[in-house]
């Protein structure tokens, strides 16, 4: 069901098996775990930055709390709401693309592609605002709350701003490839046309992309005391 | 592909792996504005993160599970995603190297004066190292 019918297509047909492998099945998840190999080295780079929170915030517990209420929780919220519907999105492309249905896939991943935009309108806006109250790191940064020190206060905007500046290029990125997909599904490109896997796999990193946020939200915008 | 059922999430396993996830989203921000009283001082904050980063880490999982498709991927794949994530969890082991600083530096561990000759023993003057006359 949904499946590259194999069989009709000429070898070395995307879609087709190709010769190093024994079926479809194998082929298709060699992909997978190809690119499931690729986004465990995107965890270990996202990691290091979730590791110096972590340090970080054990450290300064009392001081990041109180600079953590600089951040406003509705935009954040709004922003999680936002890339978890790009991620069911995302997942309905994927579901279309298995059951070959070329229209409902465009419009799923321009709706991903909407959510995503969104989601960096919302961060635009939340930059500026920072900036705008000196709170960037570097020689503008002003700080003017006595009951934490300027450099802690700076130390958590220059995690904030890495953090979420580095997840948001990966939206970047991933609103340029989604992108790329779209327009060789509508023009009926020979690399998706019997082939839902380069979908699969785009939309895998698209989850991944979710997934760093779901974990950004709680540990920046609901940090407890 | 003969002989499975269904290989792929289903558009009900989809929907419903949505809704989940909006409701987990809205209790993360209700506990996070209503802390949770079960406990005083430290441990309530400590309780708090534990609800936090549980609602995370099952958001997470529902995401790996159903949208990610790994339900219906195979054991190899799994095994991936398995180990991707216990790997990023070791990173934390270093935290221990950071925990017991404080216990440093060991009595016993001085630095040795780099000579096969003399031992020196704690708080004695270092005096014939076998190195030749210190320099004037």
């Amino acid at each position: 069901m949904g499946h590259g019918h194999s069989d009709r297509l000429a070898p070395g047909e995307y879609g087709a098996v190709f010769e190093q492998f024994e079926d479809l099945e194998q082929q298709n998840e060699s992909y997978v775990v190809g690119m499931w190999a690729f986004l465990v080295t995107e965890v270990m780079f996202f990691g290091a930055l979730f590791w110096m929170y972590s340090l970080y915030r054990w450290k300064h517990q009392p001081y990041w709390y109180e600079v953590h209420k600089e951040l406003h929780i509705p935009m954040g919220g709004l922003n999680t709401v936002i890339l978890l519907t790009s991620s069911f999105t995302m997942a309905m492309a994927v579901y279309y693309a298995q059951h070959r249905q070329k229209r409902a896939q465009l419009m799923c991943l321009g709706a991903t592609i909407a959510c995503a935009c969104g989601f960096l309108v919302v961060k635009f806006f939340e930059y500026k605002e920072k900036i705008a109250h000196h709170l960037l790191p570097g020689a503008n940064f002003q700080w003017h709350n006595d009951k934490v020190p300027a450099g802690v206060a700076e130390l958590f905007f220059s995690l904030y701003f890495a953090m979420t500046g580095l997840h948001g290029l990966h939206v970047i990125i991933g609103i340029l490839i989604i992108g790329t997909l779209a327009i060789l599904v509508h023009r009926d490109s020979v690399f998706v046309k019997n082939d839902y896997i380069p979908t699969e796999l785009i939309g895998l990193y698209w989850h991944f992309v979710d997934l760093v946020w779901i974990f950004l939200f709680p540990l920046f915008y609901l940090m407890p005391q | 592909m003969a002989g499975k059922t269904h290989a792929h999430p289903t558009r009900f396993e989809l929907g419903r792996n949505f809704f989940l996830l909006m409701v987990f989203m809205g209790i993360t921000v209700f506990v996070a504005y209503f802390p949770v009283h079960a406990f005083s001082g430290p441990w309530n904050s400590f309780i708090n993160n534990v609800i936090a980063m549980g609602i995370a880490v099952i958001k997470a999982c529902l995401v790996i599970w159903f949208f990610m498709g790994v339900k219906y991927s195979s054991n190899l794949t799994k095994m991936y995603v398995v180990l991707g994530f216990g790997t990023f969890l070791l990173m934390f082991l270093s935290f221990i190297d950071y925990g017991t600083r404080r216990y440093e530096p060991v009595r016993g561990w001085e630095k040795q004066t780099p000579t096969a000759l003399q031992r020196v023993r704690d708080n004695t003057p270092i005096e014939n190292t076998g190195l030749g006359d210190p320099t004037p």
